[in-house]
């Protein structure tokens, strides 16, 4: 098997991941913000951070997606690239982002005995820290 | 695993065989970075790739890996 390859593709993984954190941070975040800030000039300002954001996302989406489709097409590549290590760090990730939405509800829970918040905000809010914090646990944990 | 830490001796072995953590991964066909996390002793492998990496050293898994009561 070709060390460099898969060197090459476990960086390029890495990397993409990276990316995706940091375009979900801005492009959802300035999502959520709009909805919070009432003020034209700043929410017009967070629209195009954020239209950025979601472009950049996407592209690397459809990276990531498309680096999948390579792995998976070659036998020994799936094999050394989602080993049990890698798969492992992904249910542990996932079990990070699964925790930290159970939190975020109970804390929305409790401060609705106080305030009245709306659904939607929570739900965005819920979703924005699950999907954030599942990414975060997963470039912790796949560090070198 | 609670009161027990496994140990390995896979730094020894690779430099017995004179080998690096990149080509060890390639010949038992995993990354490096996995290698290198159960080197360091922060993954525990799998009984299937425990006995893998025994093998290609030539040694038995008990000795290739030690597990210690703490």
């Amino acid at each position: 098997m070709d060390t460099s390859l898969i060197e090459k593709l476990d960086k390029s993984r890495y990397s993409l991941m990276k990316w995706l954190t940091i375009c979900w941070t801005v492009w959802y975040g300035t999502y959520i913000a709009k909805d919070l800030i009432n003020n034209r000039l700043i929410n017009g300002f967070l629209f195009l951070i954020g239209s950025i954001g979601w472009i950049l996302f996407t592209v690397n989406l459809v990276k990531t997606i498309r680096l999948g489709k390579k792995v998976k097409s070659d036998s020994k590549l799936k094999e050394a690239l989602n080993n049990e290590m890698h798969q492992f760090y992904s249910y542990k990730s996932f079990f990070w982002g699964f925790w930290i939405v159970i939190v975020t509800n109970g804390i929305f829970l409790v401060i609705s005995s106080f305030y009245q918040i709306s659904a939607l905000i929570a739900c965005e809010l819920t979703l924005y820290f699950g999907i954030l914090f599942s990414f975060i646990a997963w470039l912790v944990f796949n560090r070198d | 695993m609670g009161n027990f830490e496994l140990r390995n001796k896979i730094k020894i072995q690779r430099a017995i065989k004179n080998i690096t953590q990149d080509e060890l991964a390639a010949k038992i066909g995993v990354t490096r970075k996995t290698i290198n996390t159960i080197e360091n002793g922060r993954f525990v492998p799998s009984t299937i790739l425990a006995i893998r990496l025994a093998r290609f050293f030539e040694i038995k898994v008990e000795e290739l890996f030690e597990l210690i009561e703490k």
